[in-house]
């Protein structure tokens, strides 16, 4: 096992993220090789750490002041064991292949234990659509799917949305996808409602991160109602659990983004939510307007000389992590114990450090992972 | 007229929505089963971490095994 992972670390050196996780698999799934010893002759674990296909390509745009840019372009297609490679595609500066690989390795897990026939996959770009223009987003989508649409179809490979890929990003893609294609197919989730999307695709991360939470609480007969609840980050995932918290009877005291966090102790409504969906999803802003518009609440400011998140320091019953990869650390972890969090079930994917998720199980709260929590989607 | 039609059309994707609601809500007590059992079935009480990752490997493990060395 051991000379597994350090076999994997030597041959992609820098590749922190995806060593992270196939780390965190290895360490529990030794049980199960342990029980099968076919599994090692097969060497599985070489096999299933192993993409089955990697897609790196370069994506030049103009922006709107007739700038040429490029941008790297990637599609991890990890395992098709059980269905066509299926995962989402991430916009943002962060994204290397370290990032998509870990990821794509997770979704495997994810998409696994939802009993749907659906394999691996993840995609994305560094591209940063912050700031850009509705036309400058057009351009680079269009360019990017004139790669990636040799590679997807839907019984091949269904990319969805993730971080900065939302509906006007799937929209244009889509659209590039059926002109080179000549076909209108279901080749990606998350889709517009009027033309074609599912009907509950945007929704479905975080309301499934609420239901595993409600059932998590269920096996210890207890319910959401009347729980006190931290979510962080302000996305797609963050406002759906929002809602579904509601809709259970629980309340909601923080949002975050990637500049600071809000805490509004009288606890985040429907209206206060409908507010963020229009701030987030339409004008784009930052939620720090959210105290402009509700002065009750209170905004700290990211501080990068701060080892932990003030966020989680905050007197509650749960936490959903629902920003980014390893915003828990373990000193979040212990702080949240200490402020009485008793659950914790995660919108992001690995959003939790190896430290942190030791707090969890040691304390023995009720820790949903990520690869379970948010397999909704 | 149009007002009829747009409202009909709401209604009707809200009675679906609610459909899909409630089979997200299955798949994810379904989740949570299949990992709680995984967790149990190695001695493990309610580790949802292990849980999901044995779950999830065993059923990608085995089809790979069945369709041969591919």
């Amino acid at each position: 096992m051991e000379k597994i992972i350090s076999q994997i670390i030597q041959r992609d050196q820098h590749e922190k993220e995806f060593h992270q996780a196939v780390q965190e698999v290895l360490d529990t799934v030794k049980p199960v090789l342990d029980r099968n010893p076919e599994y090692r002759q097969q060497a599985v674990l070489q096999r299933i750490t192993e993409p089955e296909r990697v897609i790196m390509f370069r994506v030049p745009w103009m922006d709107d002041q007739g700038q040429v840019h490029v941008n790297r372009g990637f599609r991890v297609e990890m395992n098709s064991a059980i269905g066509p490679y299926k995962g989402g595609l991430r916009f943002h500066p962060s994204v290397t292949l370290s990032i998509i690989k870990f990821l794509a390795f997770e979704q495997v897990f994810k998409n696994s234990l939802t009993t749907l026939h659906m394999g691996g996959g993840k995609g994305g770009s560094d591209f940063n659509p912050k700031g850009r223009s509705d036309a400058e987003v057009m351009r680079f989508c269009q360019s990017f799917m004139a790669e990636l649409y040799r590679h997807i179809g839907p019984n091949t490979d269904v990319p969805a949305g993730d971080i900065g890929v939302g509906a006007r990003e799937i929209g244009y893609l889509f659209g590039m996808y059926k002109k080179l294609r000549n076909e209108f197919t279901g080749v990606l989730t998350g889709k517009s409602l009027a033309w074609g999307g599912s009907l509950i695709r945007p929704e479905a991360t975080g309301y499934g991160v609420v239901y595993f939470a409600a059932e998590m609480l269920a096996h210890r007969n207890e319910t959401l109602e009347g729980k006190v609840c931290l979510v962080s980050g302000s996305g797609n995932v963050a406002q759906f659990t929002t809602e579904k918290i509601l809709d259970l009877g629980g309340s909601v005291i923080t949002l975050s983004d990637s500049s600071g966090y809000i805490l509004d102790e009288e606890g985040i409504d429907t209206e206060k939510l409908q507010f963020v969906m229009h701030l987030k999803n339409i004008r784009r802003g930052r939620i720090r307007e959210y105290c402009e518009k509700y002065p009750n609440a209170v905004y700290t400011e990211v501080d990068p000389d701060l080892s932990y998140n003030p966020l989680w320091t905050h007197k509650a019953d749960c936490a959903m992590p629902s920003a980014t990869e390893n915003e828990v650390n373990e000193k979040d972890a212990q702080n949240m114990i200490a402020a009485g969090v008793q659950l914790v079930s995660e919108g992001a994917n690995m959003p939790s450090t190896p430290g942190a998720v030791d707090v969890f199980l040691e304390s023995k709260i009720m820790y949903g992972p990520g690869k379970a929590a948010n397999a909704g989607s | 007229m149009y007002f009829w039609k747009a409202r009909s059309c709401t209604v009707q994707g809200r009675l679906l929505t609610l459909e899909v609601d409630s089979r997200l809500k299955q798949i994810m007590k379904s989740i949570h089963k299949t990992s709680l059992d995984a967790s149990n079935d190695y001695g493990m009480d309610a580790n949802y971490v292990a849980g999901a990752n044995i779950a999830g490997f065993v059923k990608v493990v085995n089809a790979m095994l069945d369709q041969g060395l591919v």
